[in-house]
């Protein structure tokens, strides 16, 4: 046990800290700047702003009777608008004090240009430059109605791939609760952006900690030492225990980093909604965002423990750091540009395969351990040179 | 002969080869992604070789002729056509003070930064008005709008093929230089009087080996390139050509330049950054004496270098000049030596590489005296 301290403490100095804390602080800074863009200009706010309206006034699931009530709101938000819409003498003159009419005029050509171009121009003013809510709301609130009464009517989406499970999931579906869409999906995807970076810094972690775990006593040429004892021998199992708790201690602190950071945002009240519930929210579960949350949080944990495990074999394999690197250096990108798409980001999207994910978790996993017992038997009997 | 032998040892070393084909496998597999632009090349060359360099009136006649006495449907030259009559106008048509205003309202400057921006643009519309005199705007080039072809080129093949030459160049430069050290025999090297001139060869080396890779990543990535998509009779247009409009503005160079100068400028600037990464590398390897810590600080500074500019303060001038760094060059070859973004003053490449370089010469000297000072 006190072997398994000693070496975490070669493995982590205070010199190694210091380039990972300066690391993580320059890597955080995208991750900052992707916590900000939240919610993304217009559209986005008074989506989100409408969402808290609809849980706090009917809950995570709406069913038909709130559903008409939300209707109602919309109609009243109308009234408000052609109220607002009504101080215009030019839309009083032309009857266009209605949402409707005022939004869809111009672009046809038996139309009024000159009228075309001064809606057009009362537009650009109530929506950017006096952006005023409730025009924004009502645009949105309709976005959301639609969205509801398509699912209602059956109209469920349907990814381009088949399978078997793909009918029985579309089954599932129609049956579940909150199976009609009406969350806008802004925060959902926004936190598939923000884990799939959380991702890419947990594994850059993990590769960076391990790489020198047995690369450095194999430089410092002290395994001759080692492996002439008993203990020795066996100190490959207690330096891979030393490297997984420091890979583990380390993918903690950034999670809760950026769980910390993640707080800013205030989508912590989205996560008892069913993510089916979300407009596009398409996955093979009937789940809520906080248990998507937690799984894909807990996905994270996973790859950077496996990648740390994969790179601390090949810190034992191989015979310098150059090659070290240069063996770490494709299986990162490929996992960042390829991996993490189908692991991370889209971890049970419907529009990929139900099987897809899990047998990428599976391979590494099983890559990683064959690996790894592969070596771990070869070290009895290995030869120091 | 020293130098041979330094060289050699990275070279022996199987992962440098190992990584130089997944590169090319990689840089292959992205080349062709854009395969469905490959016949419309050979149309635009076609027109370059019937009717000459430039698209003005003349030209334009010939091939609306030639186009009128065929039955055949010819419909890319048609388009080419059509492109060709409106082009002159298009280009004078645009207002430089207001693409200034654009550029300050997307960056989101104000104050000293937005009039800099607006008092840039000055000299942009007097380079503007004499390539319309030179007619610059009006050579024929691959329509840019749909396809891309410029950014694909310039921006997506160059900042893969360097990312992963930059790679490879920190890899090998601190392999060569740190090599003694750890294979403990660097004591052995240093009791010696040629030995203790090892370091200077090493440099030298690296520098060779840099440039080696650089040249065979290069030639062999921009050679499947040029043969994939045909520009033979384009080498002698101009970049800034108003058919190769990409984005919202068109391209003005600040001084004309043709595409086969633009690629061999382009690859030059780029050598220039390697081998300053690789002395950087150099340097950083002498002092810090570690191939892992080296490639985690090379790395931590690429990033910073990269995320500089977006850190900077929008109404201050210093935005402008967080971009002179190698990594925002090495990233920004697509408007090289050209105005636009951030990049509004003019010999940006040459200064980058002339600051840079001068910084490299005192880091080199300093770390030498450094390394002098040190025991074994």
């Amino acid at each position: 046990m006190s072997l398994i301290w000693i070496e975490g403490k070669k493995l982590l100095n205070w010199r190694r800290l210091i380039l990972l804390a300066l690391l993580n602080l320059i890597l955080l800074f995208p991750l900052y700047e992707i916590m900000d863009l939240f919610p993304n200009g217009r559209p986005e706010t008074d989506g989100i702003r409408l969402a808290q309206e609809i849980k706090s006034k009917y809950g995570t699931i709406v069913d038909e009777e709130e559903f008409e009530d939300f209707k109602k709101s919309y109609e009243e938000r109308l009234a408000a608008v052609s109220t607002h819409l009504s101080t215009y003498e030019v839309l009083v003159e032309a009857g266009f004090t209605d949402y409707q009419s005022f939004m869809s005029y111009g672009g046809n050509k038996d139309e009024d240009i000159d009228l075309a171009n001064a809606i057009d121009e009362i537009r650009e003013q109530i929506f950017f430059k006096e952006r005023i809510n409730v025009f924004w709301e009502a645009q949105e609130q309709e976005r959301l109605i639609s969205a509801y009464e398509r699912t209602r009517n059956g109209y469920i989406y349907r990814p381009n791939h088949s399978s078997a499970d793909l009918a029985v999931r579309i089954q599932e579906q129609l049956q579940a609760e909150g199976k009609y869409e009406i969350y806008p999906e802004s925060f959902f995807n926004h936190f598939q952006q923000y884990i799939t970076y959380v991702a890419m810094m947990a594994i850059i972690n993990a590769i960076i900690v391990m790489l020198p775990l047995y690369m450095q006593d194999k430089q410092n040429r002290v395994e001759g030492i080692q492996y002439a004892s008993r203990r020795g021998r066996r100190l490959f199992g207690t330096k891979l225990a030393s490297g997984v708790l420091s890979v583990v201690f380390l993918t903690l602190l950034l999670v809760i980093g950026s769980l910390l950071l993640y707080s800013f945002t205030g989508n912590r009240q989205f996560f008892d909604i069913p993510i089916s519930s979300i407009i596009t929210g398409f996955t093979w579960y009937n789940i809520t965002f906080g248990q998507y949350f937690v799984l894909s949080y807990s996905g994270v944990i996973v790859l950077a423990l496996l990648f740390g495990i994969l790179t601390a074999c090949l810190s034992r394999l191989v015979g310098n750091y150059m090659t070290l690197i240069g063996l770490c250096i494709p299986i990162f990108f490929l996992q960042n540009s390829y991996g993490n798409r189908f692991m991370v980001e889209s971890i049970i999207d419907m529009r990929q395969h139900i099987w897809l994910s899990p047998i990428m978790y599976l391979s590494l996993l099983i890559g990683t351990l064959l690996l790894l017992v592969f070596i771990w038997r070869r070290e009895g009997k290995r030869n120091i040179t | 002969m020293v130098i041979w032998y330094e060289y050699r040892k990275a070279l022996q070393s199987p992962i440098i080869w190992i990584l130089l084909v997944l590169f090319l496998c990689f840089n292959y597999w992205t080349i062709q992604s854009r395969i469905d632009a490959a016949p419309e090349l050979q149309a635009v060359n076609a027109l370059v070789r019937t009717y000459g360099q430039v698209a003005d009136e003349q030209a334009l006649t010939a091939l609306r002729k030639d186009l009128a006495d065929k039955d055949e449907l010819l419909s890319i030259h048609e388009y080419y056509l059509q492109a060709g009559e409106q082009l002159e106008e298009k280009f004078a048509s645009v207002n430089w003070e207001d693409v200034a205003e654009t550029n300050v309202s997307m960056m989101m400057l104000s104050g000293e930064a937005a009039a800099e921006m607006k008092k840039a643009y000055e000299k942009v519309e007097e380079r503007a008005s004499q390539m319309q005199q030179n007619k610059e705007q009006l050579h024929w080039y691959m329509d840019g709008a749909p396809a891309r072809m410029h950014s694909f080129l310039f921006s997506e093949v160059y900042g893969l093929l360097f990312t992963e030459t930059m790679l490879l160049v920190v890899l090998m430069t601190s392999f060569v230089t740190n090599y003694e050290r750890d294979n403990r025999s660097l004591l052995t090297v240093m009791a010696t009087k040629r030995g203790k001139k090892l370091m200077r060869d090493k440099l030298v080396a690296s520098l060779l080996l840099s440039a080696s890779a650089m040249l065979f990543l290069s030639a062999v990535t921009l050679g499947y390139y040029f043969i994939t998509y045909d520009y033979s009779a384009l080498m002698n247009s101009s970049v800034v050509s108003a058919f190769n409009w990409e984005w919202i503005f068109p391209l003005v160079s600040w001084s004309p330049i043709t595409l086969g100068q633009y690629l061999i400028y382009s690859l030059l600037a780029e050598l220039g950054l390697m081998l300053l990464i690789c002395g950087f590398t150099y340097a950083l390897t002498l002092v810090i004496r570690n191939v892992y810590i080296v490639f985690v600080v090379m790395g931590m500074l690429s990033l910073i270098g990269y995320l500089l500019p977006a850190l900077m303060s929008t109404s201050s001038v210093w935005l402008f000049y967080s971009i002179y760094t190698p990594i925002s060059m090495l990233y920004s070859m697509g408007s090289f030596m050209l105005a636009g973004g951030a990049r509004i003053y003019p010999h940006y490449e040459m200064t980058v590489l002339l600051i840079w370089g001068s910084l490299l010469t005192i880091t080199l000297v300093a770390a030498r005296q450094w390394v002098k000072r040190q025991q074994f």
